[in-house]
């Protein structure tokens, strides 16, 4: 089976990529053909350098969302009304009020103009350049002055109008990517977008013109990133409503089209849910991780080989201001005063400088440096760690060398940390924030955030119970091996590229008339299309010699090898 | 944001804390600018979410879920339309020092070229060819950087080229009277103040589209500033003319066709490239082209007509010539060709779309997520600095 994995990159790549769980499904699921579909932020995002971040990729294509739009406007006066038409659909359906999801005739307004400008884009070029003129502005101007606009924009200002038609444009400019063509898109039998937002736009064209179907997976929900982003705030007030109404009907739209969405937990089930996926074509699916090097810390502390009397607490992760450590230390001084052995450490794997600083500094501040007698040097009982330090030199040794985990966020998505924790089967207490709840299950301890008493009676509690801190040890490892690991993430995406493929509708008009179009075969994963030449003679071939074709399908693939 | 467990006992009303009546209105307080900017109540939700507020927070303001919370906010907090935001001005576009000093580069050249040809007038020649070579050189590299900085187009430079030759060398040519220096020197020295004509022009762009409430609007108000900056480029041009003239004529009247020409020269290749640094290059090379054009027309005709038989070709050229002196083919084709961009531009330099680009890029507030949790006074305890 051929499968397009559409992704969008960043122009600044956060610390650690975030195309991993694809890299980690490309090479699980080896017997499938996948190609990259790129669209790169980034000067120095090239075929060459993609494909070496991603090995295991057939091929990747790549078209840029940078720079200026290339030059040469459609021509001709019959274009240039079409395409003015279709851009007054799209401008009606972004500047009306944001209305209730559900709401059917915006949306079906939002697709008419968005399809009608990416049939233009593959017709006659020149999209870029048609959506930075003139002519665009003063329908945006009009759109945005008509009866029934949202009153916000009413008084957008040239400036605003400006700035805004060059934003949508750069956001549409996958629109012109060459890609919707029997060759690349065309040929692939599936297309899995590997976030929402601008990476479905390539996969809600073929799934339009060539019957693709398309899956989202949704690690982070894309318009709520757009929201809390950077691109988001630079622009003025009224051209930010325009982007985000953009990204909100885009996000909708490929909700609708999608055959199936894959979000990573329920938090984002429910931000999907609300922008317009139904419910039955939602399917969660967890990211994986790769406990393999984590599995001998697991198995260790099952075996009760581990020292069972550790009063370490030990927190890993990003140091920045969503993570509340200031809690956590707060929270540690009252544990303190119940178990005076207990120690912190606090290991980091990149994050906020300054925020660090604080958060030393509070700690030397609430907690002296102790010593057990009088003849020997000191130690503060909070440390802090550095994930490639020589005492820390993986993330595996940071969840060895404590005996709870405690997470204390304010904000957090997928709790990858506590998701390790649970397989090296660590009791953990953590706030109720993000998809905690759901990845815990019973298996830890749950506190509300903001909540430093609580934080401290719950660790309190563990720390004082090594036989209670075993028992969920060891049910969290159970629970992460049933539901985390990446063989499970892997299988459950196999399953589902089967399932949509072999409910595939046929995708030629010709094919779509004629009953048993498609061989049986055409269900099976692996490389069942014949070539497109033998195709071509197939169908010039005489009418017994396509019954006899169909009798025998095997003959189909037989027939495509000689050609 | 309370433990239940730390909740005292209702039946000590004096000991349970007693909340405001309306406890939405405290979330309104504290999330007031984020309420008061969003553009959407998934904005705000979204913005909720990056603070700690979850379903089960929204859950005591007595709403299902972040999303029905975050609708009440957006329909209760009003829209604060924003002030006028301060531009960012692009440094791309700035006319620094540094830059200044290689848009001067070519009126040194073409003055050294001058002093050359005084000293050694025998050479006239081809020391303005050595000299013309140079200053453009000079002239493409300065043009490189600053305001001028525009996309090339095809053909444009060679259209520069010749009119540059052409009023160099035309009279000569034409009449074989002697080469005309002060044309090509006061147009180099002009390369300044054009550079911080085509600023002040952006700049005053800039401000209109800030202000006008429509595009119509901004059309009628960046007009005005296009014929200022036209007429303070052919003051400035006029003034360093004059200056030239001054120095090179000795006393001697110069010809006021020749001087025109000049000035026409000047305001061309000034439109011209203010239409190509606004995304007209290929109507830039249209302009210039024509100009080029009706003098090669001309050098023609007057080629032809020193063949006897063909003698009735030379004689539109040769009036003229005869009837406004030897400078007056330069004149006529670079007045009609500004003419006709000073036209075009009128129009499409109206256009809002012709000042896009990075010219349009503001910083308005910092991104939600930097703000989010840091600066929140909602959180029970103090952070130490």
């Amino acid at each position: 089976m051929r499968i397009a994995l559409l992704t969008e990159g960043a122009k600044r790549r956060p610390k650690g990529d975030p195309l991993a769980w694809c890299d980690r499904l490309v090479h699980g699921l080896n017997d499938h053909d996948f190609e990259l579909y790129a669209l790169c932020r980034d000067p120095q995002d090239t075929p060459e350098r993609l494909a070496e971040r991603h090995p295991g990729v057939r091929a990747v294509h790549t078209h840029p969302l940078w720079g200026p739009p290339p030059d040469g406007a459609p021509r001709g006066r019959v274009t240039r009304r079409r395409f003015l038409d279709c851009y007054q659909e799209l401008a009606a359906a972004l500047t009306a009020r944001p209305d209730p999801p559900g709401a059917v005739d915006l949306a079906d307004r939002f697709a008419n103009g968005l399809y009608g400008l990416a049939d233009l884009a593959h017709e006659h070029g020149g999209l870029p350049a048609a959506l930075r003129s003139e002519a665009a502005v003063r329908a945006l101007e009009a759109a945005c002055r008509a009866p029934g606009a949202d009153p916000l924009l009413g008084g957008a200002t040239a400036s605003d109008l400006l700035t805004a038609s060059e934003a949508l444009e750069r956001a549409l400019r996958p629109l012109s990517a060459p890609w919707y063509d029997q060759h690349t898109l065309g040929a692939a039998d599936l297309c899995h977008a590997t976030s929402g937002g601008p990476a479905t736009l390539p996969g809600l064209l073929a799934a339009r013109h060539l019957a693709t179907p398309l899956l989202v997976t949704e690690y982070t929900v894309r318009l709520r990133d757009h929201y809390l982003g950077g691109e988001h705030a630079r622009l003025p007030l009224r051209a930010r409503a325009l982007l985000a109404a953009l990204y909100r009907r885009l996000a909708a739209e490929s909700y609708r089209t999608a055959a199936l969405l894959t979000p990573g937990n329920g938090h984002i089930r429910r931000w999907q849910e609300r922008c317009g996926g139904t419910g039955a074509k939602i399917r969660t699916v967890h990211p994986g991780i790769d406990a393999a090097r984590l599995a001998a810390i697991g198995e260790a502390a099952e075996s009760g080989s581990a020292e069972e009397d550790d009063a370490t607490l030990v927190w890993v992760g990003r140091v920045e201001p969503a993570k509340d450590l200031v809690a956590l230390l707060h929270a540690f001084t009252r544990v303190r005063l119940a178990v005076p052995t207990a120690r912190l450490r606090l290991v980091s794997g990149g994050g906020r400088a300054d925020y660090l600083a604080q958060c030393r500094a509070l700690a030397t501040q609430l907690f002296p440096d102790e010593a057990v007698d009088s003849h020997h040097p000191g130690e503060n009982p909070v440390a802090f760690e550095e994930i490639g330090s020589p005492y820390v030199p993986t993330p595996a040794d940071a969840y060895a060398a404590g005996g709870v985990l405690v997470l204390s966020s304010v904000v957090e998505g997928f709790p990858t940390t506590l998701v390790e924790a649970m397989f090296c089967a660590r009791a953990t207490v953590s706030t109720d924030v993000g998809a905690v709840r759901e990845v815990i299950g019973g298996t830890g301890l749950i506190v509300p955030p903001r909540n430093p008493s609580a934080l401290a009676d719950a660790c309190v509690e563990l720390l004082r119970d090594p036989r209670r801190r075993a028992r969920l040890g060891a049910a969290a490892r159970a629970r992460a091996l049933e539901l985390f690991t990446a063989e499970q993430s892997v299988a459950a995406f196999r399953e589902i590229y089967l399932d949509l493929v072999a409910h595939r509708r046929p995708a030629a008009p010709h094919t779509a008339s004629a009953l048993f179009a498609l061989p049986a075969e055409a269900h099976l994963p692996g490389s069942w299309r014949p070539a497109s030449g033998a195709r071509r003679r197939a169908e010039r071939a005489p009418a017994w010699a396509v019954r006899g074709t169909r009798r025998q399908p095997a003959a189909v693939g037989a027939l495509g090898e000689e050609a | 944001m309370t433990d239940p467990r730390t909740t005292p006992d209702p039946a000590e009303p004096s000991a349970r804390r007693r909340g405001p009546a309306d406890p939405v209105l405290l979330l309104i307080r504290r999330h007031y600018e984020l309420c008061a900017c969003a553009v959407d109540p998934l904005e705000i939700a979204a913005g909720l979410e990056a603070h700690g507020i979850t379903d089960r927070t929204a859950a005591q303001f007595r709403h299902r879920d972040v999303f029905s919370l975050a609708e009440e906010l957006y329909a209760r907090v009003p829209r604060e339309t924003p002030v006028d935001v301060p531009q960012q001005r692009p440094t791309a576009d700035e006319l620094t020092v540094y830059r200044l000093a290689w848009h001067l580069l070519p009126a040194v050249v073409c003055a050294a070229g001058t002093a050359v040809w005084c000293a050694l007038p025998a050479r006239g020649a081809v020391i303005g060819g050595g000299t013309l070579l140079l200053a453009l050189a000079a002239a493409r590299t300065a043009l490189r950087r600053g305001p001028l900085r525009a996309v090339p187009a095809s053909g444009g430079a060679w259209c520069v080229c010749w009119l540059l030759a052409f009023a160099l060398y035309g009279p000569w040519s034409l009449t074989a009277a002697p080469l005309a220096a002060t044309g090509l020197l006061a147009c180099s020295l002009a390369l300044p103040p054009a550079a911080w004509c085509a600023r002040r022009f952006a700049l005053r762009a800039r401000a209109v589209l800030a202000v006008s409430h429509g595009l119509a609007e901004f059309a009628a108000g960046i007009r005005p500033s296009l014929l200022a900056t036209l007429g303070l480029f052919t003051l400035a041009l006029s003034a360093s003319l004059a200056t030239c003239c001054a120095v090179l004529a000795h006393g001697a009247r110069p010809d006021p066709v020749a001087l025109g020409g000049v000035v026409a020269l000047g305001l061309l290749l000034f439109t011209a490239r203010l239409l190509a640094v606004h995304g007209f290059p290929a109507v830039a090379v249209v302009g210039t082209g024509g100009a080029c054009a009706i003098e090669v027309l001309a050098l023609g005709a007057q080629l032809l007509g020193r063949i006897p038989v063909l003698r009735f070709c030379g004689s539109p050229t040769r009036a003229l010539i005869g009837a406004a002196g030897p400078g007056s083919v330069q004149a006529v084709a670079c007045a009609t060709a500004a003419v006709a961009l000073i036209g075009y531009a009128m129009s499409a330099l109206g256009h809002t779309s012709a000042h896009g680009g990075d010219r349009a890029t503001t910083h308005v507030r910092p991104a939600l997520a930097d703000r989010a949790v840091a600066g929140d006074p909602s959180s029970g305890f103090t952070q130490v600095p």
